[in-house]
């Protein structure tokens, strides 16, 4: 009989509290049901009151036993422990007294007097003891952790910290690490339930370790014991989180690896540590320093389908950049055999500010049509390469000033359409390839222009 | 005899309707669930819905709207072009440890091989100081353009599997190809050419066969239209003597018509498709001929890629595959031959047959980056070389005795690609093999972390692009695969 010694047992019997302890709820909320419908009709319910309260007594034990036996794996608040325990025991006991009075009809008379008084006592008990239970398994912030800020607030919970997302001025712990410990180790390791003694939400329990010492050696992600843990194969009896939680991600154990070798600062600043390329990558899988550009940060109204089908009759290719997308791309089939008139430019221009790609290379443009181009103002990107475009047509781009691209290879543009290329602020990439500009124009485009890629071609 | 017979008989007249019915409750109760629940959970479910863009795609904004994927069927040996490892040099000669071979299998390595150092010279190019070998000369001047990823590695060690997986995701055939998926996601840009486009340079087909461009369970428009050296580009594209475009143009349309009218009456959306390739078809008879017609180009560009016209040659290739992308064709897939470098003769030799390929590729490719960078294509072009695995570090020693040309055997788990442009970072190397470039020990990558690294460049999630065939979501990289994210600009 040895094996009954074994803690184990113990722990795989105990795991079942979970699955048990939703019975005695379960039948004590039944027997609440009857006895609120029996005030009012006319049925005769007694003896089903009464089973439902034996039934919710009986499981209630197992579920008391089997909670005991959990308990002795230890990890738990002690407080919050005791109060679940008792008020779970007075919960069973009443149950079993409501069973014997509704049972025996009461007929003593302090008890038929005091009967509505249990059954108050047991429903405010289930609730305390099944709250608890909860704060146990899940850790006491886990209720109201979605919850609108009236009511954290009438909770006596603190606001949530707005979390700084910038790169600049997020803090390593606070933005970081405190969020990935809290998404992925905290379930177990919380006030309520730190299982291995081990607490990570605040700093000082963080540096206390846990009941084998320290789990973070500054300085020296290798030796410690929280990085071995997390770091182990999936499979392996330490591995953690365990117990099929979510693992964290291969940025996560990174970004976790950097924190402790930058020296484990609880309150400096990202930038105040090494920040690498790999590192400013991985903390952008957690939310911190996404870049918007300028694209992403266009927030535009749908275009009406009525407009993009009448510009899809004037011959142009119009969609979506991507699903969910307001923002548009245009093009222009090389094999229409009618060029682009002003008429259909004045069409276009209906969807103006959506449009942020155009395509008219190889194509025919008549001077009125690329006047019109000027007017596209969120356009990024502007293909226009092998057709008619002169210094003329440039000066109509001018006002572009978000394009970030600019294809005119092949055009007749001489070194007098350099100013209009000067007076694009967002240019990033520019093609020249075979245009009339003097080897002298594109030494000038490229020294002038600070942050652009000049494209001329081969030499 | 008769006696059984009998039996039979009198059993089969005891079975009335009701004892079938009876019998069949149980099903007949499952299949009014299944109606009850939702007619398209009965027979599974059969989307033939029809819409300008069913599949929502791209999911984001896309870097890259084009794809050219120069695959080296046979296998390029990485450790002659690319991984540079001067301990095996070291080790050249010595017997390979017994802890390489244990629970492995080669393709052809027997008993205990030798090591085998790299057989040309390695040298830094360009800003971010990439190693080179000597073999790749033209290419030097473009290692700032190109990201290197040195750790794939593979499932498969024999040559149609592993092509397979790398195109089609998986070792069997029957999957569609990347580029039947891309089409399928995106569709083509151009209305008068395929959306998807092969070229092979002669020589050999792969060994995978039409499979690696195959459209699987795609519907059939999606898959490769390869494109031939001589004659019509595509079989059959011109019209036969006494046809003239006319009368083309009038039986096509006395065809769609009937089609039309079997649309109308039968609804079947294969139908439609037939339509359509029809109209494709009278469209490519123009179109084709003129964008592969290498004629067009100014000698000095065909001079830059060594093409020269009529020759089936990965140049010519090249060249046809600029051509292809500059007209909107979303994907080209080239093949090339003859890169399996085992040293059983002077043509698989690492010392000259490699020298030879080498030499075959190395202008072809370094110019299809210069020239798509010049027309401002390789901004949203992403350019992809690879073989379908590598090679090993030990040299081959087919039925156990010393060969007489160096050559290597297949290897899975490293190998060496190339990416450029659609948003792919340039001048860097990503990912590191071993001392001996045995295993990838650092940032591996394996085939289908490429495959979501590709679709993701074209602003599709790998793992939400699917297709329901036989009752279940296909993906192109099924259950793996993650985007490289390192590798994105």
């Amino acid at each position: 009989m040895t094996f009954l010694l074994e803690s184990n047992l113990y722990q795989f019997f105990g795991r079942f509290h979970a699955m048990i302890v939703h019975l005695p709820i379960g039948f004590i909320s039944l027997a609440l049901l009857f006895e609120i419908v029996s005030l009012k009709q006319k049925v005769e319910l007694k003896p089903a009151i009464s089973y439902a309260y034996f039934a919710g007594a009986i499981s209630g034990i197992v579920a008391i036993i089997l909670g005991l036996m959990l308990a002795s794996g230890g990890g738990y608040n002690e407080s919050t422990l005791n109060i679940h325990k008792w008020t779970a025991i007075a919960m069973t006991c009443i149950s079993l007294l409501l069973f014997f009075i509704k049972r025996y009809q009461g007929k003593v008379y302090w008890v038929k007097r005091s009967y509505l008084f249990f059954v108050i006592a047991v429903t405010s008990l289930m609730f305390i003891a099944g709250h608890n239970g909860g704060n146990l398994t899940h850790g006491s912030t886990y209720l109201l952790e979605y919850a609108p800020t009236p009511i954290r607030t009438l909770a006596g919970l603190k606001p949530e910290r707005k979390r700084i997302t910038n790169l600049d001025s997020a803090l390593v712990y606070q933005d970081v690490i405190s969020v990935v410990f809290d998404a992925k180790c905290n379930v177990c390791h919380n006030a309520d339930k730190s299982k291995g003694d081990l607490l990570l939400t605040t700093p000082e329990n963080i540096l206390k370790g846990g009941k084998n010492g320290i789990v973070l050696v500054a300085g020296d992600a290798e030796n410690s014991e929280l990085f071995r843990r997390i770091t182990l194969d999936p499979e392996h009896k330490e591995f953690m989180p365990t117990e099929g939680r979510t693992p964290l991600t291969k940025e996560e154990v990174q970004l976790v690896a950097w924190w402790i070798n930058e020296g484990l600062s609880f309150d400096k600043k990202l930038t105040d540590l090494n920040l690498t390329d790999r590192i400013k990558s991985s903390l952008q899988t957690v939310g911190i320093g996404l870049k918007k550009s300028f694209v992403e940060s266009l927030d535009l109204a749908e275009i009406d389908n009525k407009i993009i089908e009448d510009i899809r009759a004037a011959g142009f290719k119009i969609k979506t950049v991507a699903n969910n997308s307001n923002l548009l791309e245009v093009s222009y089939s090389v094999y229409n055999p009618e060029p682009i008139s002003e008429e259909k430019m004045n069409q276009l221009l209906h969807a103006r500010s959506n449009i942020i790609w155009i395509n008219f290379s190889n194509i025919d443009l008549s001077p009125q049509v690329v006047s019109k181009l000027g007017q596209f103002e969120n356009l990024t990107q502007l293909k226009i390469q092998n057709t008619n475009l002169d210094d003329e047509g440039l000066k109509a781009l001018e006002s572009l000033k978000h394009l970030e691209y600019l294809n005119v290879y092949g055009d007749a543009i001489t070194d007098a359409g350099i100013e209009s290329i000067k007076r694009l602020p967002a240019l990033k990439k520019l093609y020249v390839w075979k245009t009339k500009l003097t080897p002298k124009g594109i030494n000038r485009l490229t020294n002038e222009l600070n942050g652009v890629e000049v494209f001329s071609g081969l030499e | 005899m008769d006696l059984f017979n009998e039996a039979r008989k009198r059993q089969l007249e005891y079975t009335t309707r009701r004892h079938f019915l009876k019998k069949c409750t149980t099903g007949l109760g499952g299949i009014a669930l299944a109606s009850l629940m939702g007619p398209q959970y009965m027979f599974g479910s059969n989307n033939t819905q029809v819409n300008v863009n069913p599949l929502n795609l791209p999911h984001f904004l896309p870097k890259a709207k084009r794809v050219i994927y120069l695959h080296m069927a046979g296998a390029p040996s990485q450790l002659e072009m690319f991984d540079y490892k001067p301990t095996l040099q070291k080790l050249n000669g010595l017997d390979c440890p017994q802890s390489f071979l244990e629970g492995k299998r080669f393709a052809f390595i027997q008993g205990t091989p030798k090591m085998l150092g790299p057989q040309f010279n390695f040298k830094k190019y360009g800003q971010s100081g990439t190693y080179l070998s000597s073999l790749l000369p033209h290419f030097s001047e473009v290692v700032d353009d190109v990201a290197i990823v040195k750790s794939m590695h593979t499932d498969q060690f024999n040559h149609a599997p592993a092509q397979l997986l790398v195109q089609t995701g998986s070792a069997r055939a029957g999957r569609p190809s990347i580029g039947a998926w891309v089409t399928y996601g995106l569709g083509s840009e151009n209305e008068n050419l395929p959306g998807y486009m092969v070229l092979i340079s002669g020589g050999k087909n792969p060994s995978a066969g039409k499979n690696a461009w195959g459209s699987g369970f795609l519907p059939s428009e999606y898959q490769g239209v390869q494109c031939r050296n001589s004659g019509d580009p595509i079989l059959y594209v011109s019209n036969p003597n006494g046809m003239s475009r006319d009368i083309r143009q009038k039986s096509l349309k006395a065809i769609n018509d009937i089609n039309e009218s079997e649309y109308k009456e039968f609804n079947d959306d294969e139908t439609l498709s037939r339509i359509s390739q029809y109209e494709m078809a009278f469209k490519m008879q123009l179109s084709v001929p003129e964008v592969t017609d290498i004629s067009k180009e100014p000698d000095y560009i065909r001079e830059m890629y060594g093409a020269k016209q009529g020759e089936a040659s990965f140049a010519n290739n090249c060249l046809l595959a600029r051509r292809l992308v500059e007209q909107g064709v979303r994907f080209v897939q080239l093949y090339d031959w003859g890169w399996d470098m085992h040293g059983t003769n002077k043509a698989s030799s690492l010392n000259e047959g490699l020298q030879a390929k080498c030499d075959q590729i190395d202008k072809p490719m370094t110019a299809l980056i210069k020239d798509l960078k010049q027309r401002g294509l390789l901004e949203d072009t992403l350019v992809v070389w690879g073989g379908e695995f590598g090679r090993t570090p030990m040299r081959e020693n087919r039925g156990g005795i010393e060969m007489p040309f160096y050559g290597r055997d297949h290897h899975t788990e490293a190998y060496t690609i190339w990416m450029a442009g659609g948003g792919i970072k340039g001048g860097i190397t990503y990912g590191e093999t071993d001392e001996i470039g045995y295993y990838g020990i650092k940032d591996k990558v394996h085939v289908h972390d490429l495959q979501a690294t590709i679709l993701n460049q074209l602003g599709i999630n790998h793992e939400k692009f699917t297709y329901n065939f036989q009752g279940r979501d296909f993906r192109l990289t099924d259950v793996s695969g993650h985007v490289v994210k390192d590798l994105l600009i």
